[in-house]
């Protein structure tokens, strides 16, 4: 079998992986277009205006570069930013866990609303989404007159920046686990439970690694919104330099200022910082490209 | 551990599940549940098992109340349809898990749960594959692990759900005579669910046979077979002629024939008579029985199958031994009269083949029916 493979390839030194079918494949000018149109389009619209980043941020030089994280502002954005993802996923992993495990493991009344309710972050504009917490805890706000008494900032403060981007990033990790946990079931852990676990071996030692890579996916994809938030953050920060200002706001305010290299200098910061996150996405998949297919395969 | 259920009921919404389940089971027995889908029998499975919170009943076991015990301490070994395995986890993982997971004051040693792991494995004869994944095992060895990962905790009772559903018909047939053997050797009180009829019958000591959430009879394997008490379990263990027909007098007539095929004790009136197609022999013309034509026949080496039209116009499948006794081979068109030699009648009533979700009949309570066997009945071509 292996002795025939490999003549084969011998005298077949081209042999093509995979041998096309003309009745069910295009044409090959079709494959052509539409190859072409989609490499333009990714090249245009997506790897030109990353690659300017990185070009406008250098233009003047790589001690320039550097200089633009040396102001106390942009450090204090930067502190910010890995301040507020550092609150948001952790509580967003949480969340998304519990509300995930209710909704697959539970039969209970409300259930369908739940899972709307998960879904509005992503359909609210984030700016309704920072109002809110404006007319929940801002000056007029309703609870506000209750936090100001009790000398608590929250709207124009870190804590508003917290909390909207938790609103913002909340479906990301619930919305990857619950169809992965719908199509688990309930078996493995009634198994568990039957074979005398607690509720607490069984999440640790059964659910948990049939749901990591789900959970993995969802964490760094939650990361990446939390740090790159700026619609919700923009409303409830108030923009005090080095006091509230994340890195897309600093970007913006350096940008409004015309200090272009500082601005991009930070800007390709938080594109290295989501390329990194890809980048892990793939190395661990590729790492362990076997056990995922053993996960998967039933 | 012997186990006993009362009065059990369970309701998905407003769909009735479990209607007062009764069902005492001994020590060391081997169960089959056995019914279609839907029958409520793997409801029954789980709620022994007390993955079901029960609306009404109680479940012991020996003597202690298990109703109100949770999944963890009832102490029961549950092989699941699809086996569940823990897929991260090599069948030696897989195993311990019921040992490891023990609070530490009860969990064996190392050493200790590595030797229980290996009878284990011994036992299900999977030594050596100690260090695979699930993934890597094909079905009845899976099946395998999960009985061993069942069996490590000792259980009380070993409950099995569709334990050969996901296997191919090969391997189901080496599975079942294994389990048989391993049943003997372990001596664990073992119920399993099963919707195929022949399975039931081959492993277990007795059968349940369950219909819309009732049990509609209980018996060893014979027992049920031989005196089904209700057309249900008649009709599930096998595929039953059904023939109308009518008790007069003391005598039981078939619609077209005028002799009585036999007696009964029954009082007259309307009934059908269910008898299976290997249970018909051909007599003669003054012997009591039902003329019919051959309308089609498929040899199967040594036995026939015979589709008849009988007077009435409708159709009956029997079976005989081919060639005949009297070296006869049908052929179609032939003219034939044959006799029921082994049948029960029911009373008549409303649908009587149907399983359908509509209040149960009459003749569906058990022992409603009466089994014949028909002692002398002269075969044709025996004298």
């Amino acid at each position: 079998m292996t002795l025939s493979h490999s003549q084969s390839a011998q005298t077949l030194p081209f042999e093509p992986l995979m041998q096309r079918n003309a009745a069910i494949t295009e044409a090959r000018w079709v494959r052509a277009t539409l190859t072409a149109i989609a490499i333009l389009f990714l090249a245009g619209f997506l790897l030109l205006p990353l690659l300017s980043v990185f070009v406008t941020a250098l233009s003047k030089g790589i001690g320039a570069y550097f200089a633009s994280f040396g102001s106390a502002e942009t450090q204090a954005a930067i502190k910010l930013t890995l301040l507020a993802a550092g609150i948001a996923v952790p509580a967003n992993l949480v969340f998304g866990l519990s509300a995930a495990w209710a909704i697959t493991k539970f039969e209970f009344r409300g259930k369908q609303f739940l899972m709307t309710l998960i879904d509005l972050p992503f359909s609210v504009s984030p700016v309704v989404a920072g109002l809110i917490y404006i007319l929940v805890f801002g000056a007029q706000g309703w609870a506000g007159p209750w936090f100001s008494a009790h000398d608590i900032k929250v709207v124009f403060a870190v804590p508003g920046i917290v909390l909207a981007t938790i609103f913002v990033t909340f479906p990301f990790i619930a919305r990857e686990l619950i169809p992965l946990m719908q199509e688990l079931g309930t078996d493995d852990e009634q198994a568990a439970l039957s074979l005398g676990a607690s509720g607490w071996q069984t999440f640790w030692h059964v659910t948990l690694p049939n749901i990591k890579w789900g959970l993995l996916y969802g964490v760094l994809l939650c990361n990446a919104r939390a740090m790159g938030e700026f619609g919700a953050v923009s409303v409830v920060s108030g923009h005090i330099r080095g006091l509230t200002n994340t890195m897309p706001l600093h970007i913006e305010i350096l940008y409004n200022d015309y200090q272009f290299v500082p601005a991009f200098a930070v800007a390709s910061l938080l594109a290295l910082l989501a390329l990194i996150t890809l980048a892990a996405k793939s190395l661990l998949e590729w790492r362990f490209a076997d056990q995922l297919a053993a996960t998967r395969r039933h | 551990m012997n186990i006993t259920i009362r009065d059990v009921h369970k309701h998905y919404g407003s769909f009735h599940a479990l209607r007062g389940i009764d069902l005492d089971i001994a020590s060391g027995e081997l169960l089959a549940l056995l019914g279609p889908s839907g029958s409520g029998k793997t409801t029954l499975l789980r709620a022994i098992a007390g993955l079901e919170p029960l609306a009404q009943g109680r479940i012991l076991f020996g003597e202690t109340d298990a109703t109100a015990l949770s999944v963890q301490q009832r102490k029961v070994g549950f092989v699941f349809q699809q086996y569940a395995l823990f897929k991260h986890m090599t069948v030696a993982d897989n195993i311990a898990f019921g040992l490891n997971v023990r609070p530490r004051k009860l969990r064996p040693n190392n050493a200790a749960i590595k030797q229980r792991v290996d009878e284990l494995l011994d036992l299900v004869q999977l030594s050596g594959l100690d260090q695979r994944y699930p993934a890597q095992l094909s079905g009845g060895q899976k099946q395998r692990v999960a009985l061993a990962r069942a069996l490590a905790i000792e259980p009380r009772v070993l409950l099995l759900d569709e334990p050969f559903g996901a296997l191919d018909a090969k391997v189901r047939k080496d599975l079942r005579r294994w389990l048989r053997k391993l049943h003997r050797e372990t001596g664990y009180t073992t119920i399993f669910v099963t919707h195929d009829q022949e399975e039931a019958l081959e492993l277990a000591d007795r059968v349940v046979v369950m219909n819309r959430g009732q049990i509609e009879q209980v018996g060893t394997t014979d027992e049920v077979y031989d005196f089904p008490k209700t057309p249900f379990v008649f009709d599930f263990l096998g595929t039953p002629n059904i023939l109308p027909g009518s008790i007069r007098d003391g005598g039981i007539y078939l619609e077209g024939g005028s002799q009585a095929i036999d007696r009964s004790e029954r009082p007259d009136g309307l009934v059908h008579l269910y008898a299976r197609p290997g249970d018909f022999r051909v007599v003669e013309a003054d012997v009591p029985g039902l003329d019919a034509q051959v309308v089609e026949l498929q040899r199967t080496g040594q036995r026939v199958r015979m589709s008849l039209r009988i007077a009435g116009g409708e159709l009956l499948e029997i079976e005989l031994p081919h060639p005949d006794s009297d070296n006869k081979r049908w052929t179609a068109a032939d003219s034939i009269r044959v006799r029921p030699i082994n049948f029960s009648v029911f009373a008549r009533s409303a649908a009587p083949r149907d399983a359908g979700p509509e209040p149960l009949a009459d003749e569906n309570i058990p022992g409603s029916g009466t089994s014949h066997t028909v002692a002398e009945h002269r075969v044709r071509g025996r004298n």
